[in-house]
């Protein structure tokens, strides 16, 4: 052991050196997922197009309702709610359909999710067990620890959710644009401005709340190594008296985490409400030019019907998706 | 639990409550917006009036400028008052950490602690946060839009009183089970983690015996098992999402045929049944976030408990109130002394099935015993210690009466659990005895301060631990303000100055967590030099050369007799030639005292000493060696 000469001062932490080699590889994370699960993928795809497609009828239904159904109706002497039963019945299929879609992907979605944490976990150990020595003598174990925890955990969020909700997303929108494009061209028009202004405000934000997350995780490396360093050595730190530097030492780290925490959530926070008052801004004046339906619904829809969903995975004790704790 | 845990919101109170009125304010502006705007649909856009649409149009922007600052303000201060929270309470725990005895300490685990500090304090930080948005907000929601739709229509309304009760009961259904599901995958969570740092703190071992594959694949066999949990409960999970929008659909559907009616009897305007859409998702998304938000929480109580158990842990050693802040020399007196580390019960080897199910069986007895199915005298036949609490104290020293002057040189022998550590820890006061006194320079240890003893206590552990650092900087734990030439000194008559100056970097080498980059011997001199720092009137070397050739030993207990006269030292080794020149010798079995004298008297009036003397001088190994012959 005398040979493994110590290495002189670290320049780079466990989980830095790692982070570094994983951020640059999220494509490889997105490439494994779709290696392993590809025609899971596709069936996904496809359930989440037709859930998307039934939501889009859905909402057209709405919209023609009061027009071409209710507001008919007012003007007879005797109403026949004969055709209103029989649509109602129908879009009460595409709606069945449309729920089950959803459960469908949302299931499949959990065994890819699940299954590619397992690889990237079972892959993390292998790699680990064939470290040289060396490689945990010039970290701190609760750095490495980090990695496991904290940082998996970040990852199986970007699994299970984001990435979902991105397939999810791009369909709707393609699905909606397109049916907006049916409804009514200068409309859509605006509407992709409108989005675009609201895609580069909450772009920023999710850039700036990325970077502070990020910094966010580093700092939880270092608590977390500290800690684990000093409640190892606690009685040695008891015999030597040194329970005020210890204090000390730590209070300017929980400081720094605290900080950079507080940044973090700040920024996940005030996303959503800035997309979805922009989405309120935007809307009444589309509104006003359009018959008395029911389109705001869409939004409203979009809404749940995406960010409940990733809240009891979190909700089980583990960190919170942005989305879901900002709403 | 709460009321600790709630004393430490502190400085974080005024965010704490801005937030929760932000979030107020942001919901009643995003139940004001839909009844805007079916004004606006009804006395505008149906009337054709483009002064109206103006005036409400202009409105609804303005309830979607504030919604959006109180938005972004709700979000802001719950961030701060969360982290800010969170921060208290790490910090409130590190603090009662640093104030526990050796005795606390025993009581949890180093993993346990680590995870209190981290893992439970985020989930506390995310459950906080959730209470002061969510919890505020979701019911807030809930009563507004059903204000409103009672207002619109009171018979549209009961469609989604009856929705909600429906998706409230079916939500806390699923949940809960879900919640349990979850539980279970954390257990084998943490069970994978302390595989990890098993592996990690354990490499050296895993390599050596070159045991990577088995490793690797006994963490494939949790991996699975975690999986396959997980998405059990995870399905638990997706239910809830085509429930949810059956009940949404549904709801849609009965509006919308019921409204059509209403609508043509002309009780229902258009605008109006376009917010009732509006609200039936405000409602049940509200319920929706309600019932996770209740499960989120209860998950995070655990860790709450877990908290508040070590930020209520009452230090067992306690500074004097009126304390000593002077040792006046070495001398050491153990008066008449009986030291039991507490009650300890044997705990139940949850994976022998034998022994699990004799612990069922116990507490089945007990239970028939309570409620009077059985009488005790009969489940005493069944099971003698049936009343009694399964824990019990055992003294670990007992009759133990010492007299050491100052500057002597005492050497201490005796097999594993004959409870030498035990006899000098009580020495600096690390665990406090249970009966007679300990006393140091003549005054009993417990009148003095903890710092004033332990300074003048030097004490080289068997456990030693290293920090990551330079070899200066852990030097310096001894004392802060030694000199590099004062560190020198200490490492030289550790015989420590030789190899340190051998490292490139000599003194300024990086030691990591652990030291581990430094072999064991190494180890432990450096650690003898940290204790020299302190210049402590007592030396106490527990088992600390146990890694040192024998030859370097002889030379540091020869330094040691050479430049530090005045100190007294204890020196516990497995060796006979590691304190067979030492003043006095104890030789302890069992608790007791089997000997005290100079290895001359020793050889000739012990026992114990005689064998192991005996062994030891042809050649063999370690006390434990001679001492299992023995037995």
């Amino acid at each position: 052991m005398a040979d493994s000469r110590p290495q002189g001062r670290r320049h780079m932490t466990a989980s830095e050196a790692m982070r570094a080699a994983r951020s640059g590889n999220l494509k490889r994370v997105i490439a494994m997922i779709f290696g392993d699960y590809g025609l899971t993928l596709a069936a996904v795809v496809v359930f989440i197009l037709i859930a998307a497609v039934a939501d889009v009828k859905g909402t057209l239904f709405l919209q023609r309702l009061i027009d071409d159904y209710i507001l008919p109706m007012t003007k007879e002497e005797h109403p026949d709610f004969g055709p209103l039963a029989a649509a109602l019945r129908s879009i009460g299929t595409v709606y069945l359909i449309g729920a089950f879609s959803g459960f469908a992907y949302n299931r499949l979605m959990v065994k890819v999710g699940q299954g590619t944490m397992r690889r990237i976990r079972s892959e993390l150990f292998s790699h680990m067990e064939r470290l040289p020595i060396r490689y945990f003598d010039t970290h701190s174990h609760g750095d490495i620890m980090s990695i496991y925890t904290n940082d998996t955990d970040t990852l199986r969020q970007f699994i299970g959710q984001s990435f979902p909700q991105l397939i999810n997303s791009v369909c709707s929108i393609a699905s909606v644009f397109v049916s907006m494009c049916i409804l009514n061209l200068p409309l859509t028009g605006i509407s992709v401005i409108m989005t675009a202004g609201i895609l580069f405000a909450s772009g920023k934000i999710a850039a700036q709340s990325g970077k502070y997350f990020g910094l966010q995780q580093r700092h939880l490396g270092k608590v977390n190594g500290y800690i684990e360093e000093m409640m190892t050595g606690q009685k040695v730190i008891k015999v030597f008296s040194h329970e005020e530097k210890s204090i000390a030492d730590f209070r300017a780290k929980n400081e720094e985490l605290r900080s950079a925490s507080d940044r973090a959530n700040t920024m996940a926070n005030i996303l959503m409400p800035i997309v979805v008052q922009l989405g309120n801004v935007d809307w009444p004046r589309r509104r006003v030019r359009r018959t008395a339906s029911a389109k705001p619904i869409a939004p409203a829809a979009t809404r749940a019907l995406y960010s409940p969903r990733e809240c009891p995975a979190t909700a089980m004790g583990l960190p919170t998706p942005r989305a879901c704790r900002a709403r | 639990m709460v009321r600790t845990l709630s004393g430490y919101i502190g400085k974080y109170k005024t965010a704490s409550v801005l937030s929760v009125l932000f979030v107020l304010g942001e919901a009643a502006m995003d139940i004001l917006l839909p009844f805007v705007m079916a004004k606006l649909i009804d006395q505008g856009i149906s009337s054709g009036d483009l002064g109206a649409v103006c005036r409400y149009g202009a409105l609804m922007f303005l309830c979607a400028v504030f919604a959006l600052i109180f938005g972004i303000g709700g979000g802001r201060c719950a961030s701060r008052a969360s982290s800010g929270f969170a921060s208290n309470l790490r910090d409130a725990m590190y603090v009662s950490i640093q104030n526990f005895s050796f005795s606390n300490i025993d009581k949890y685990s180093t993993a346990g602690l680590i995870t209190r500090l981290t893992t439970d304090v985020t989930n506390v930080q995310n459950a906080y946060q959730m209470i002061i948005r969510m919890t505020m907000r979701s019911p807030a929601m809930l009563i507004l839009a059903l204000c409103m739709t009672i207002s619109i229509s009171p018979r549209l309304s009961l469609i989604f009183l009856a929705a909600a009760l429906f998706l409230g009961c079916v939500l806390t259904y699923v949940l809960t089970h879900a919640t349990k599901a979850f539980s279970r995958v954390f257990v084998k969570y943490d069970d994978l983690n302390a595989r990890v740092q098993e592996n990690v703190t354990g490499i050296r071992v895993v390599k050596s015996f070159v045991r990577e594959e088995y490793e690797i694949g006994r963490f494939q066999k949790s991996l699975d098992e975690i999986y396959q949990l997980f998405v059990r409960a995870e399905t638990f999970v997706c239910t809830n999402f085509p429930i949810m929008m059956i009940t949404v659909y549904t709801c849609i559907i009965a509006i919308s045929w019921n409204g059509a009616h209403e609508i043509v009897a002309g009780r229902l305007t258009t605008g109006e049944l376009t917010s009732l859409f509006t609200y039936t998702m405000n409602i049940l998304i509200s319920l929706m976030f309600l019932s996770m938000a209740f499960v989120m929480i209860s998950m995070s109580v655990a860790s709450g408990r877990r908290i508040a158990e070590v930020l209520n842990e009452i230090p067992s050693i306690r500074r004097p109130d009126d304390p000593v802040f002077e040792v006046p020399d070495g001398s050491v007196d153990f008066c008449h002394v009986r030291f039991s580390y507490g009650k300890r019960r044997t705990p139940v080897d949850w994976d022998d099935p034998e022994a699990v199910r004799k612990y069922h069986q116990k507490q089945k007895l007990k239970e028939d015993v309570r409620q009077g199915r059985i009488s005790q005298k009969e489940a005493e036949k069944l099971d003698p210690d049936i009343m009694g609490t399964g824990w019990e104290k055992k003294y670990v020293l007992t009759g133990i009466d010492l007299h050491i002057r100052s500057g002597e040189t005492i050497g201490i022998i005796g097999g594993t659990g004959s409870s030498k550590s035990s006899l000098v820890s009580l020495i600096p006061r690390l665990y406090d005895a249970s009966d007679g006194e300990v006393r140091v320079g003549g005054r009993d240890v417990r009148e003095y301060d903890l710092k004033t003893l332990r300074d003048a206590v030097g004490m080289v552990l068997q456990k030693n631990t290293l920090f990551s650092g330079t070899i200066y900087d852990n030097l310096r734990w001894g004392n802060e303000h030694a000199t590099a030439e004062e560190c020198r000194e200490a490492c030289r008559l550790a015989c420590a100055d030789e190899f340190i100056r051998s490292f490139p970097e000599g003194y300024e080498t990086w030691l990591e967590q652990g030291g581990t980059n430094v072999s064991g011997g190494q180890r432990q001199r450096i650690c003898i030099a940290r204790a020299l720092l302190k210049k402590p009137k007592i030396l106490i070397l527990d088992d600390s050369t146990s890694a040192v050739d024998t030859a370097t030993d002889a030379a540091i207990r020869k330094a040691f007799r050479e430049s530090i006269p005045d100190t007294t030292k204890f020196i516990i080794s497995q060796r006979i030639s590691g304190v067979k020149d030492a003043d006095r010798i104890l030789v302890l079995d069992e608790g007791r005292i089997s000997g005290f004298g100079t290895h001359e008297e020793l050889l000739e009036t012990n026992e114990i000493y005689r064998s192991v003397a005996a062994v030891q001088s042809e050649g063999a190994g370690d006390f434990d060696q001679t001492a299992g012959r023995r037995d």
